[in-house]
Formats: structure tokens, sequence, C-alpha cells
């Protein structure tokens, strides 16, 4: 952890984008998800990827992770190579990365205080009341105050919960850096304002570096400094929340209005 | 533990009635409770348990890993920064290399005692009579012979349930066909290398 942190600071010095993916493609059973994908996000950035669904956003998030292996380009966190990273030393770098998952990803046999406590296994230096302690802390920073929620597994809470109690157990390591896989998706608008204000308090509380996968433009709109737009596995639009609302792009405009006919469904060619 | 030794009692009862009634036949019945304990120690126990233990427990490994893959909890798990391989299959490989010969020691004794039942009740063989046979014919030989195999199948259910339920793909439904694709296989495979198991003890023990 204390090399993971080492590496952190040599590229906060050197100014470097904190994530950094040139020309990624990758094909599932030769279908062609990515297509030569270039991103960066500096240090304390929130980039929402915004496309439509099938388009390779979570795809994009699981590459950054390490989950996928991209069949060629280059994925960077800091100054480590993730495509090229051995495992233990993947692991490591996960340790001060969040992910916050579409379903939420709780552990179905785990009660909601193991799930959250989860990440305090490999800390071993913890005694039971200590995590049992930062647990209700993580909770509260989700604001799920009731303590009757700690028994409860998975399947008796709703969806908005769930996500809540996935918030608390990605952000309880304190994460240098998050990643939000279409947060807001089935939740109702209340409940999707409330994880949208979660995501600026998360920025505001620990300035994590940010990518939001998402199809929800209010919420891209609300969490983003910047909209990157995927389209046929390339990123076809980069530009501040500003720059993206005032765009004249057909594309970047049809999705934002949500209209069904435009380039978007109609296949402009890219190349 | 229920289903397997259901199985045992039950096996070990219809093998004594039939190996009994066929014995008589040559006026050998006096031989059916060793060939039956015989047959139930290096066969039938073994092999029953760990076929009830693929079906209940290679079943549930296959879809509880099946549905953690299709829900994106293994996925949760790697970003966390956990080894799932360490986490998940590691713990239940051992679980079963220790819990199916446990269990197969249990279904040996239930399974011989159920068979002595049907001796006493159905051939007329005394309870005491019936274990003295048993005693003299089987040896440690041939209980080894059956406990040692069943490490190995142990150890099969797991890996088939486990590897099948990482390898699941298209939601309930693939999870479906996964764990009814591990149940088949961890059969067929404990069946195949029953037969290679036991043509290699035979030579070693």
């Amino acid at each position: 952890m204390e090399s993971t942190m080492e590496n952190h600071n040599e590229k906060d010095r050197a100014g470097d984008p904190v994530i950094r993916l040139v020309d990624v493609h990758l094909a599932f059973d030769g279908n062609q998800v990515l297509r030569g994908v270039n991103l960066e996000v500096a240090e304390g950035e929130t980039v929402v990827v915004v496309g439509q669904s099938g388009e390779g956003k979570s795809v994009l998030l699981k590459i950054v992770i390490g989950l996928l292996q991209p069949d060629s380009g280059e994925v960077w966190i800091g100054r480590d190579r993730i495509d090229q990273t051995p495992i233990e030393r993947l692991n490591q770098i996960r340790r001060r990365i969040a992910m916050v998952f579409q379903g939420s990803a709780l552990f179905d046999s785990m009660t909601v205080e193991e799930n959250v406590a989860f990440p305090y296994i490999e800390e071993r230096s913890l005694s039971q009341s200590e995590i049992h302690k930062r647990v209700e802390e993580n909770l509260r920073r989700v604001h799920l105050t009731d303590t009757s929620v700690l028994e409860k597994k998975p399947a008796e809470l709703s969806g908005g919960m769930k996500k809540r109690v996935g918030v608390a157990r990605a952000l309880s390591m304190r994460p240098d850096i998050v990643f939000w896989d279409e947060p807001t998706t089935g939740l109702d608008p209340v409940n999707a304002d409330a994880i949208n204000d979660l995501i600026l308090e998360t920025k505001k509380t620990t300035g994590a570096t940010s990518i939001v996968v998402t199809h929800d433009m209010a919420s891209a709109f609300k969490v983003g400094d910047r909209i990157a737009m995927l389209h046929r596995g390339r990123i076809v639009h980069d530009a501040t929340v500003q720059e993206t609302r005032d765009s004249d792009d057909p594309m970047v405009q049809q999705f934002i209005k949500g209209e069904a006919s435009g380039p978007l469904s109609e296949g402009v060619s890219l190349a | 533990m229920a289903v397997a030794l259901l199985t045992a009692s039950f096996t070990g009862m219809v093998m004594v009635l039939q190996t009994g009634v066929q014995l008589s036949r040559f006026q050998s019945e006096n031989m059916t409770p060793g060939i039956a304990g015989i047959a139930l120690l290096r066969e039938i126990a073994p092999v029953l348990t760990s076929l009830a233990v693929a079906a209940r427990v290679g079943a549930g490994i296959c879809a509880e890993i099946g549905t953690m893959k299709v829900t994106e909890q293994l996925d949760a798990l790697e970003s966390m920064g956990t080894d799932p391989i360490h986490y998940l299959v590691v713990p239940r490989l051992v679980a079963a290399m220790l819990m199916v010969p446990a269990l197969t020691v249990l279904a040996d004794f239930v399974g011989i005692l159920g068979g002595c039942l049907v001796g006493v009740t159905q051939l007329g063989i005394t309870f005491d009579t019936y274990l003295e046979i048993t005693f003299h014919w089987v040896d440690l030989q041939d209980f080894f012979s059956g406990f040692l195999k069943t490490t190995v199948f142990g150890a099969i259910v797991a890996i088939i349930g486990c590897y099948l339920g990482f390898n699941s793909e298209g939601g309930a439904e693939g999870v479906g066909v996964a764990t009814t694709r591990a149940v088949v296989t961890s059969f067929i495979l404990i069946l195949v290398s029953d037969y290679f198991l036991t043509a290699l003890l035979l030579k070693v023990l």
C-alpha cells in the first residue's frame, strides 16, 4: 500500500492525468465493442461517460479497473499500466479505487453490516468494535442512520437503499478514485437525485477522481465536470458540461433531448 | 447429510435383501452380511454419497457462484482487491475434500445397520451373527479403499461446481444451465474416476 501511495505522489508531481486510456480496443466473440477509445481524467475531476445502451460504457469501466483485458491499447492509473500490471500489484491499486456497480453487487449471503465491513477483512489490526463503528459511520455518510438496516440482507432492501449500501461499501476504504456504473438507473427521480447528491458530496469530501457511466443526462449535467460520449466504440464527443449543452453536434443534441430519430439511430458512419 | 444417509440406509437394506434372496438359492445366505459389507464400504457408500453430495452441494456451489457472477458480485470482490479463487474456491474445495469422506464414514455405518435390519427381520439372521460375519469378512483395506476415493470425489464436486459457476453467463437461465451441467459432469467424472481409482487402489492397498 505504501508503494502505491508513493507512486500516486510521483504522479501528482508529474502532473499527469490520474486515468488515461490510449487507443483501447476490445471485441467479444467478433463483436467489436471498443474501437480505439482515448480518454484522460485529471485529478479530482469527474468525467461522465454517456452513450446508448450496449455501447460499452460499463465495459470501459471494467477495463480501467482491470476486470477486463483490452485486446490492444494502454490503460494507465497514475504511473501503473493496468493492462500489464501483475495481479498482486493490481490488487494493491484496486484498494485505493472504489467501484459502485449498476445493480449494487451486494453479497447476497451477507447482511448489510457484513457487506459494508467487507473491505476491512484484510485490515487485521482493526477490532470488531472498531469495524462496527466504521460501518455505522459509513452508513451515516450515505444517510442510512437506522441501525436496524445493519442486520438486513440485500434482498430485504429497496433499490435506493441497495445503492446507498453499495456506495457505503465502495467508499469505506477512503478511495482516491471512484467509478460509478449507472448509479441512477432503476431508481425513481427522487432517489436518483439523492444518489446524484451523494456523488457530489463524495467528490466534495474526498476530492476523489471519478468516472460516472450513465445514460441519464440530468445526472450527467448535475455531477459531471466533463462529458464524454461513447458511440460505436469511440469517444465522439468530449467537452465540459456547458460546452456539451451548447454543442451543435446533432448526435449530442439527439442524445441530450432523448429523441428517437436522428443520427444516433440512423447509423451515421464515423469514418 | 439426510439425503446421503437415507440413500445409504435404503441401499444397504435393498442390497442385503437382494443378495440374501439370490444366495439362498445356493444355500449361501450366511455370506450375505460379508458381501454386502464389502460392497458398501468399497463402492456403494462412497459413490452414492458422492453422487448425493454432487446433486445437493455441487449444484448449490454452482448456483451460488453463478448468481454471484451474473449479478457482478464476483466483479465487486475483484474490484476490492480480493482474489475470488482464494476467497470462494479454496474453502469450498477444502470443505468438500474433508466432508465427503466424513459423510461416507457415516454412510458406511448407516448402510451396514440398514442391511443388518433386513438381515435380522427378513433373512432370519440374528443381530450378533450378522455383525460377526460382517466384521469377519470386512477389513480396514475395504474401509480405506472407499474412504480414500471420496477425497477425490469431493474435490471433483467442488472444482466442477466452482468452475462452471465462474463461467456462468446469460442471467438466471445461464445459471440454471450451468447448475445442471455441474451435476451431470460431476456424476460422470465420479463414476469414471471411480473405475480408475479402484483399479489403482486394488494394486496399492
